[in-house]
């Protein structure tokens, strides 16, 4: 085991400096100068300039990626152009945002989507699947913002139990957390949760179909057994992939829930950086996003051989 | 399952054991902010957000009015001596930091110092070193007794107070303490009636009363005037959404969403009107939305071609267009609330699709297509650039719109890379400040737009102009210039609205489009 991981690790790395490369390369090829956005209209042509050497953006492209290259090898991933603070420390703190609202919102979503996939599959055609299907359906259909606003403006304007916006860490007491986390999560839990439904569903029916199910019946197991030991497992692989996809895309940050909620997360330090062309704060944050991933589907592959005893570990 | 089960258990018990959530308390008032400050660096890392953040915790040696005009703020009195090129600055008595230590000659003497060394990265240096407009320099910053400081300049400046009074600028007067040994930045030492006490990164930065502080004798005006600390906290909350912000304010967790957008007036008024708790505040900025003709384009480099544009952009529309009735026109790069804006700023090329189709023809516009630049980060650019588009093309012109995200509008801004691009000048308090943003030798620098050597010079001699009288001739020879040869397109000055809880007394939107909390009370 611990070889297969370190083995992956390794292997991981050509993928991070090729993805770090062709990210140096892309943003390059952005036209938007930082310089520009950091003087405004306020400076001349010459202060531009200057503005730029100061930022190191008018050395050459090779020599440019090779600095930065060195911070990420130093593990500090840089200074910000804009705000003139390391990269790593705010980024891990940005993380740290996002991570308490999107593990509980992933949770709750795995833990709804499952029974209600399966129930939905087994109950196929009848009121309840209907029910699920077009919830899951008309919950999909909503764009998140909408769906925060909808949040906001009945928990926090007309009931005013909530607040609206903004974010309180779970090191200030689980209650604060809480109030502040509640909305968001609900929001993200809800969008995940219908993707989820409709996945499993669609893997439950495909495995209902399979002869070792009629096998299971005609054997005279139970229904809830043939559910939870043929069916659930069979269904798990599939979904569990997914779910791996789910979560990275969501650590990888949420911008527009943190944007509609005023949270300090991950993505909205990406797009805020992109915006403002801070190059040594998208590179780090787009490494760490790949590292992320990276990780998630590695833990992902050591999970399948618990799932499915046929998959082995090379 | 069952930690599942005792997990949402504990949060639904959480949510049910609290209250409703904190409304703001009377002693601190929350602003919504669109995103956080950049630094609490004055004049070095900074944007709008930032500046207003630090000009409730810096002070400069003057700063604007409500009129515009500038007046003394640490200053006492400021005195011209030697035909207008020795500036002498006398200190009120009693002043302090922050940290205690009394203001002296010698804390703004070493203040201007680090603004003027290179190593500081102060934004507006140029202002002052020679190489901004007209050639301004500082040749010398002397103290003449602890309390008296003088500025030595290399020529008469009728400007030189207007610039130190630039927001943007802060040309903060800052105790050694804000600096660590190393002369990098640690914290902001200054004068103001409040100091930075917490800045939580990307969510808020709390400002605290400072208790020692001297106010000036005269009311509130402007930036300057008594500023007084009227509630102990200042909370400036990171709200990236306005939408949610408005939310926030209707639930009484915010007290001030400064620069709505202008599309949600009609129902913020609504609301005022119908439950009364909020106010709307507006007020004409000195922000001037403009369209920009690249005079080294083949087509627009014939004035006859620019005047058939001029003749074919109404501002009047425009303005009503792009800010639902809230602006009017202004083809005049004098402020429609300067105190030089006369009649004559009123004249313009005539809005005359007629005329403008007879002038493009004679300038030898065939059908080409002309194309503009916009963005939508600043929505208004793109909303003027759309109405700029449908009024040219009524007129017969051939127009495409380009929209970029503003960080390449910017980079072609200051390349000179456009043929029209919808544009804006952020807030000059002088109108001859915003003259010299643009006006200047266009082989020298892409970003001026009009490279008239009358012009310039006309320019020069409004550095120099030693009253008002005389003043507002140039500028109104500059206008009548400018109406000739239309080096761009005036279209209006920015008209901000800003929404308080009803609980707010004392707030004032003005023409700087940024809010003043000093003088502020809250129920």
């Amino acid at each position: 085991m611990l070889r297969h991981v370190l083995f992956r690790l390794a292997g991981s790395l050509p993928t991070l400096l090729l993805v770090s490369l062709l990210v140096f390369c892309l943003l390059r090829l952005m036209s938007g100068d930082p310089a520009a956005l950091l003087v405004g209209d306020l400076a001349s042509a010459e202060e531009l300039q200057r503005v730029r050497a100061q930022l190191g953006l008018d050395q050459p492209l090779p020599l440019q990626y090779l600095a930065w290259l060195n911070t990420v090898l130093h593990g500090n991933l840089g200074v910000s152009l804009m705000t003139d603070q390391p990269v790593l420390p705010t980024l891990l703190h940005r993380f740290g945002v996002t991570a308490q609202i999107v593990l509980p919102a992933f949770v709750i979503a795995a833990m709804l989507a499952v029974p209600a996939g399966i129930l939905a599959a087994r109950l196929q055609g009848r009121a309840a699947d209907s029910a699920i299907v077009l919830l899951a359906t008309l919950t999909i259909s909503m764009p998140s913002f909408w769906i925060g606003m909808l949040l906001i403006l009945l928990f926090g304007v007309e009931l005013g139990w909530l607040p609206t916006m903004g974010f309180a860490p779970i090191s200030n007491g689980f209650t604060v957390w809480a109030e502040h986390a509640v909305m968001p999560i609900t929001t993200l839990a809800l969008i995940e949760t219908a993707i989820l439904v409709r996945l499993i569903r669609a893997s439950a029916i495909e495995v209902l179909r399979q002869d070792y199910v009629d096998y299971a019946r005609a054997k005279g197991l139970g229904e809830r057994t043939i559910l939870l030991r043929h069916v659930l497992r069979n269904v798990l692989s599939p979904t569990v992939t997914m779910l791996g996809l789910i979560l990275g895309s969501l650590l990888s940050g949420t911008t527009v829930t943190e944007t509609l909620f005023g949270i300090p997360g991950l993505g909205s330090f990406l797009v805020e950086a992109i915006y403002a062309r801070d190059y040594p704060t998208i590179q780090g944050t787009l490494l760490f996003v790949i590292l992320l991933y990276t990780a998630i589907n590695l833990a992902i592959d050591l999970l399948y051989p618990l799932i499915d005893p046929r998959v082995r570990l090379r | 399952m069952a930690e599942a089960k005792f997990a949402v258990a504990a949060i639904l018990a959480a949510l049910l054991c609290t209250s409703a959530p904190a409304k703001a308390a009377p002693d601190e008032i929350r602003v919504a902010i669109n995103s956080d400050i950049l630094s609490t660096n004055p004049g070095v890392l900074r944007d709008g957000n930032t500046d207003t953040v630090l000009y409730h915790v810096v002070e400069a040696l003057v700063a604007y009015r409500e009129d515009l005009s500038v007046g003394p703020l640490l200053a006492e009195s400021v005195e011209l001596l030697e035909d207008g090129r020795l500036y002498r600055f006398r200190l009120r008595a009693g002043l302090r930091f922050h940290n205690g230590a009394p203001v002296t000659a010698r804390e703004v003497k070493w203040s201007w110092d680090r603004m003027l060394d290179p190593a500081t990265g102060f934004r507006c240096r140029e202002f002052y070193d020679g190489r901004g407009a007209n050639a301004l320099k500082i040749e010398a910053i002397e103290i003449f007794d602890e309390r008296t400081v003088q500025f030595r300049l290399n020529q008469p400046s009728a400007l030189f107070l207007d610039r130190m009074a630039n927001v943007q600028c802060q040309t903060a007067i800052l105790h050694p303490d804000s600096v660590a040994a190393d002369r990098s930045w640690r914290e902001p030492v200054g004068t103001g009636p409040y100091r930075v006490r917490e800045w939580r990164r990307g969510e808020s930065i709390l400002l605290e009363r400072f208790a020692d502080y001297v106010a000036r004798d005269e009311p509130m005006d402007g930036l300057t005037g008594a500023k007084i600390a009227a509630v102990d906290k200042l909370r400036f909350v990171v709200a990236p959404d306005r939408m949610s912000a408005k939310a926030s304010l209707y639930a009484g967790q915010i007290d001030l969403v400064f620069a709505m957008p202008l599309n949600a007036v009609a129902e913020l008024a609504q609301r005022e009107r119908n439950r009364g708790d909020v106010h709307i505040h507006r007020a004409d900025t000195l922000d001037w939305t403009v369209l920009l003709l690249q005079s080294n384009d083949k087509l627009l480099a014939d004035p006859r071609m620019r005047r058939a544009i001029a003749h074919a952009v109404s501002s009047d529309l425009v303005a009503e267009i792009s800010t639902f009735g809230l602006a009017r026109g202004n083809s005049s790069a004098v402020q429609r609330s300067s105190r030089f804006h006369t009649a004559v700023h009123d004249g313009w090329p005539k809005f005359d699709p007629d005329e403008a189709r007879r002038l493009a023809i004679e300038a030898g516009y065939r059908g080409d297509v002309l194309t503009i630049q916009a963005n939508r980060r600043f929505a208004y650019m793109f909303d003027n650039a759309v109405a700029i588009q449908a009024l040219l093309t009524a007129a017969g012109f051939n127009v495409r719109i380009e929209v970029f995200d503003w960080a390449t509008q910017l980079s072609n801004f200051f390349a000179g890379k456009f043929q029209l691009s919808s544009f804006g000048y952020s807030a000059r308090s002088h109108p001859a400040l915003l003259y010299g943003n643009f006006t200047g030798d266009k082989k020298l620098r892409a970003t001026f737009q009009w490279s008239d050597p009358v012009a310039m010079e006309l320019l020069q001699q409004v550095e120099r102009a030693g009253d008002d009288a005389t003043m507002q001739s140039l500028l109104d020879q500059l206008h009548t210039r400018m109406r000739e040869q239309v080096p761009l397109i005036g279209l209006y000055n920015d008209p901000v609205v800003d929404l308080t809880r009803a609980t707010l007394h004392g707030y004032r939107s003005w023409a700087l489009g940024r809010p003043r909390l000093w003088g502020v009370t809250k129920d």
